[in-house]
């Protein structure tokens, strides 16, 4: 992994595959990044959106900022009957997940099209 | 025996200038033959400490100063934090198990010094009187000749 760009902001898209939506986040997802992040979802979870794919494919950091904005979106899911699940993990981010025991908490997928047949497969 | 400073970093409380205590950490403990993966987890770990300081020892405030001193003693390499904020809570301080599916990870606090715990070896949280925290972080050298060692099992 590497920090070679400290100012690098994050980017954020969004998705809709049927009735899963797909958020994408590129760059690092840490304390200055997440209040950007916290507001995208917020947007995103308005329409009554319940089933969120969270694709880090492209997170080459995450710090406890970036974890808290997760488990508060998934527990924002959860009180409306929705469900989270990622996909993408890096070697660092999954390490994260690992150490802290939240990749106990979450269905992890290898791939996005793997996280798509995961919500596909929760249907039947 | 006391052990001098490799390197003293004053820094601003401003969250963006992490980023510079994160390339000073990876480069040093590059330069001292950690492994790649003790030296992405040791980086986050640093960046969590500092995080905290601003955070909850200057309340967010970016006008403030906190000061990272890097050292090598025969066994560990040595991170010692220490600003001049409000004395941190030592409960907030303690190790905790991280259980799912609570967590307890949305304490302010609360998932980042849990971090710091499972990357470092030892963690002294020393909170002063009426200002300022000093806060020591160690980790055991690779052996000579060698650069491998994984973080803490949680």
């Amino acid at each position: 992994m590497h920090d070679s760009n400290c100012l690098s902001a994050m980017v954020i898209s969004h998705q809709k595959l049927a009735d899963v939506l797909v958020v994408v986040l590129q760059g690092r997802f840490d304390a200055p990044s997440a209040p950007e992040a916290e507001r995208a979802f917020k947007d995103y979870l308005q329409d009554g959106t319940r089933k969120v794919l969270l694709d880090l494919s492209g997170v080459e950091y995450i710090s406890s900022g970036g974890l808290r904005v997760i488990i508060m979106v998934s527990k924002a899911l959860e009180r409306a009957q929705g469900t989270l699940k990622l996909c993408g993990l890096t070697p660092f981010v999954s390490e994260v997940f690992e150490i802290t025991n939240l990749s106990k908490r979450y269905q992890i997928c290898t791939t996005r099209e793997e996280g798509l047949e995961a919500f596909a497969y929760q249907e039947a | 025996m006391v052990m001098e400073d490799d390197i003293r970093l004053e820094v601003a409380t401003k969250p963006r200038l992490l980023g510079v205590v994160r390339a000073m950490v990876r480069s040093y403990l590059q330069s001292k033959g950690f492994s790649a993966e003790t030296v992405d987890l040791a980086v986050l770990a640093v960046d969590e400490a500092c995080a905290n300081s601003i955070r909850h020892s200057y309340g967010s405030r970016t006008d403030c100063r906190m000061e990272l001193r890097v050292r090598m003693t025969d066994t560990h390499v040595e991170f010692e934090l220490n600003d001049d904020g409000v004395p941190l809570d030592p409960d907030r301080c303690a190790r905790r198990e991280l259980v799912p599916p609570e967590l307890n990870a949305l304490r302010p606090g609360g998932l980042g010094v849990q971090l710091m715990y499972r990357v470092f070896d030892e963690i002294t949280f020393e909170p002063g009187g009426e200002r300022g925290n000093r806060t020591l972080m160690r980790l055991q050298r690779p052996p000579s000749g060698q650069s491998a060692r994984r973080a803490h099992d949680a």
